[in-house]
């Protein structure tokens, strides 16, 4: 199936979808995410525009990844949708006859951008029912223009297996250094972040299994931590375990990336 | 702060006890379920537990227990869950921990099922079945489990011949279970595990070692004397140590309303990336082609066609139900059902924007043709000679000619496919070194007709297998060409292979094991079992296969790898305890044609071979 080409703003529209991902679901890989989320849409009856060429890719992406085992209770998905104004059952970009919609007959570009309220509030129902355990379909926005969402910061939880008395003087020894630096390596390479830039008030309270830490990770130009990074410095320098539990990011401030206002 | 939605679909939290193991293990995703379809029954009862020992990526895409998991939610009372191998980085931790295996549905405990199903599906995953008896605390040995143990049932086409693991299970299922769940649950409703046993065992089709059926009493008090071992070289030879005692088998069951009941349309799909990612509508059950190496075609006999008008609908609600952008018209030689055509165009009306995929192509330009149709994007396509001569390929009643093979290829580089790939077998019975030079012929001519047709953008690759004689063939007596000819062999190929070409071979060490198992009596299980024992885990992946491993094991038993699995001339064969419904007399005439040349048609379209498979209410069921 070959994707529609660039004169098709009439027959597609820009959305923003926040989600959740929850329960078993947490396991997944950011790829997995994303590819649960397209069958999620296709099983809804809900169909996403497709790139162009020979292995078209549908246009959903997710716009800050999750590490394998978090949960996260604010994420967002730009996805690029078929009309909306199609009946039910009927194949995205055709019309009764199997034609293909022109998208210059009827207000088809009014439509797109007045998304009937009844009409996606059943497709929310849809979405949240043809979602798997664990993915919670929060609300599906439509977007005049294609959005570019970038995260400016994200909160953090998470469980760590020592006692808030072992951890408390490594999170006051970080917040006092102006600089803490550790190697991080790929398969591009090593190289050196400076984890003090990006993580900013480490906090601990007393929890079942030791300790619950929190913390705000900010993202910029230049890159970010990565929440398992800062944990397991902390944990290594406490001489605990590095492993953490039920990490959650609990909230994600974005803006667009042409600089407009954050969106919580 | 933000709040978990309202609509809250995490019906399926992680234990706490497994959240620091997951946290610690690679694609810790593949134990926690939560697939799109997933079924729970909260309360009911019998638990049953099924498996497919490998790991999750493997086997949540078997169609078998697809089925079985559908059909027993659907059809039984039962509360049915599942249960995968797992992966040697989370069994370690799980043993370090005194963690059991869980089901994936509810994160119980494996052991506290009624019945244990695994499918067998190849021998190289007997290690694993080992493993996951292991990792769950259930005895290994079905004459030391007690009342607290589950059931344990093996399925699939390894029953063919079950012996090497007869002692590792409680009982098999022979054939396709379909028709008889309601039966096996029923049997499961007994009070005690004894009596379970005792009703399993008079279900048509239920094989338990160790009993005898005529043996059993009703409350399954006084248990029977195993059966004899059959004539293997290790079982002391052949003549009369062989027979089945008490002169009882066991039919394979042939689900004859397969035709009549609609596939599996609301499967599980995993949000794990798996090995096959599309819906799958099983269109056929059964092939009458013949090929005379052919295990499966024989096993699942008679040929039964699903309705053109159920495929579609199906397929259709399928796509809907998994929301898969591709589905795949299954069986063991999808382009030979009848309604194939109609099938295609019909789902392609109804859905258009997806791809149809047909495994096991037929080797002729229709089928090639077909192909394309339903798959515009593929680059490209597989097509089976199996052997590189007209006279092998005669031996074996792999019908297919020069001409075909020709036509076949061209029709693929034409019609779209840049690649093609081709699947051979070496160490067949009566092969020569010219057979395996015709290989690399075939290669040749392929190649050559790609470049004439698209240039340099045709790719072909060849993949080689060794010959395995497998249980209830017409070859099945046939020797295992062994591992220094095939070695031998291989570096043939590889030095005729026509430049351009990819060759790839099926690792020979790998095919030795299988051939030891497939036809060996219960004198494997102790080597089976030693091989575990020295770590033996994923025989069916290259990174873990350790010949070393198995040969040691073979020592220590007392055994010579080598020579496991060999059958003394002219005596019963170690499956005898399985009646498979097909006739001797056929396989021995089959047998006798592999050196004279002679084919033998397509029972669909010509006359009927009188292998036994259709007999009173079982016959073939063609949809045209």
């Amino acid at each position: 199936m070959s994707g529609l080409g660039d004169d098709r703003d009439g027959l597609v529209s820009w959305h923003l979808l926040r989600f959740s991902r929850t329960g078993s679901a947490r396991y997944l890989s950011h790829l997995d995410t994303a590819r649960a989320l397209q069958r999620t849409f296709a099983r809804a009856g809900v169909p996403i525009a497709l790139s162009r060429g020979m292995r078209p890719k549908p246009h959903l992406s997710l716009v800050l990844p999750l590490p394998v085992g978090a949960a996260g209770l604010s994420e967002l998905a730009v996805v690029e949708l078929v009309d909306p104004n199609e009946r039910d059952g009927e194949e995205p970009g055709r019309d009764e006859s199997g034609d293909s919609r022109d998208a210059t007959s009827g207000d088809v570009s009014a439509k797109m951008a007045n998304d009937a309220p009844a009409e996606a509030g059943d497709r929310l129902a849809r979405l949240r029912a043809a979602a798997p355990e664990g993915i919670g379909i929060e609300a599906l926005e439509p977007a005049a223009a294609r959005p570019r969402p970038v995260a400016v910061s994200a909160d953090y939880e998470c469980e760590l297996a020592v006692e808030p008395e072992r951890l408390a003087p490594v999170v006051a020894w970080f917040k006092a250094e102006e600089e803490v630096r550790l190697q991080r390596t790929s398969p591009k390479g090593t190289k050196t972040i400076d984890v003090r830039r990006y993580v900013r008030g480490p906090s601990l309270k007393r929890s079942g299994h030791g300790s619950r830490l929190s913390f705000t990770v900010r993202y910029d130009a230049t890159g970010a931590a990565r929440p398992e990074e800062f944990v397991r410095l902390l944990a290594e320098k406490a001489g605990a375990d590095p492993v953490m539990r039920d990490l959650v990011r609990m909230r994600v401030a974005y803006k667009e990336s042409r600089g407009s206002t954050p969106r919580g | 702060m933000a709040r978990f939605t309202t609509h809250s679909q995490d019906g399926g939290r992680v234990p706490d006890e497994l959240t620091d193991l997951l946290a610690r293990v690679t694609r810790p995703a593949r134990y926690v379920g939560g697939e799109f379809n997933v079924r729970r029954k909260e309360g009911a009862s019998p638990r049953i537990v099924l498996s497919y020992p490998d790991v999750y990526e493997v086997g949540i895409s078997n169609p078998g227990l697809q089925i079985l998991y559908s059909w027993l939610h659907e059809l039984t009372p039962a509360s049915v869950e599942r249960a995968y191998c797992p992966w040697p980085d989370l069994a370690a931790l799980m043993r370090e921990r005194g963690v059991p295996l869980w089901t994936l549905e509810s994160f119980s405990a494996v052991r506290e099922c009624e019945l244990w199903g695994f499918t067998l599906q190849h021998e190289l995953t007997y290690t694993n079945v080992l493993e996951m008896l292991d990792l769950a605390g259930v005895p290994l040995h079905a004459d030391e489990r007690s009342d607290g143990d589950p059931i344990v049932m093996g399925g699939g086409p390894g029953t063919a011949n079950p012996r090497p693991v007869a002692p590792f299970f409680d009982a098999f299922f022979i054939g396709e279970a379909e028709g008889r769940l309601d039966e096996i649950v029923e049997a499961l409703r007994a009070l005690s595990r004894a009596q379970r046993l005792a009703r399993l065992a008079a279900v048509p089709g239920v094989w338990v070692p160790g009993r005898q059926r005529s043996a059993t009493s009703g409350d399954g008090a006084g248990e029977a004397p195993g059966d004899i071992a059959a004539g293997t070289r290790h079982a002391g030879g052949g003549g009369e140590a062989g027979r089945v005692a008490g002169g009882q088998r066991v039919e394979r069951q042939v689900f004859t309303a397969f035709s009549r009941t609609s596939p599996v349309t609301e499967p599980l799909v995993p949000l794990l990336e798996a090995v096959h990612d599309r819906a799958v509508i099983e269109v056929m059950r059964g092939c009458s082609a013949g090929c005379r190496f052919c295990q499966a075609g024989l096993w699942y006999r008679p040929v039964r066609e699903r309705p053109v008008e159920l495929v579609v609908e199906s397929a259709v609600r399928a796509l809907a139900a998994t929301g898969c952008d591709e589905v795949s018209l299954i069986s063991l030689s999808s382009c030979d059902y009848s309604g194939i055509e109609d099938a295609v165009r019909g789902i392609r009306e109804r859905r258009p924007d997806v791809r149809i995929s047909l495994p096991s192509l037929r080797l002729d330009s229709a089928a090639v043709s077909l192909a394309r149709l339903g798959n515009e994007q593929r680059g490209s396509v597989t097509l089976a000679p199996e052997a590189g001569t007209q006279e092998l390929r005669d031996a074996i009643n792999k019908r297919v000619d020069e001409r075909q093979f020709v036509e076949a290829v061209r029709a693929a580089y034409s019609s779209g496919f840049t690649g093609l790939k081709l699947y051979f077998m070496i160490g067949l019975p009566g092969e020569r070194d010219d057979d395996v030079r015709a290989i690399a012929g075939m290669a040749a001519t392929a190649l050559g007709e790609g470049r004439r047709l698209i240039g340099g953008r045709a790719q072909l690759s060849v993949s080689v297998s060794s010959f395995v004689p497998k249980p209830q063939t017409p070859l099945q007596r046939e020797p295992f060409a062994g591992a220094a000819l095939i070695t031998s062999r291989q570096e043939l190929l590889r030095e005729s292979m026509p430049r351009g070409a990819r060759l790839s071979f099926h690792d020979v060490g790998s095919s030795q094991v299988e051939a030891a198992l497939a036809r060996g009596g219960e004198e494997l299980a102790v080597i089976i079992e030693a091989a575990w024992r020295l770590g033996a885990r994923f025989d069916g992946w290259r990174e873990h296969f350790s010949l070393e491993t198995w040969r040691r094991a073979a020592a220590t038993s007392g055994l010579d790898l080598d020579e496991a699995g060999g059958l003394v001339p002219d005596a019963p064969l170690p499956w005898e305890i399985v009646d498979a419904r097909i006739a001797p007399r056929f396989l021995a005439e089959e047998r006798d044609a592999l050196t004279d040349g002679r084919t033998r048609e397509d029972c669909r379209f010509g006359a009927c071979s009188q292998c036994g498979a259709c007999v009173g209410e079982i016959e073939m069921d063609l949809a045209g």
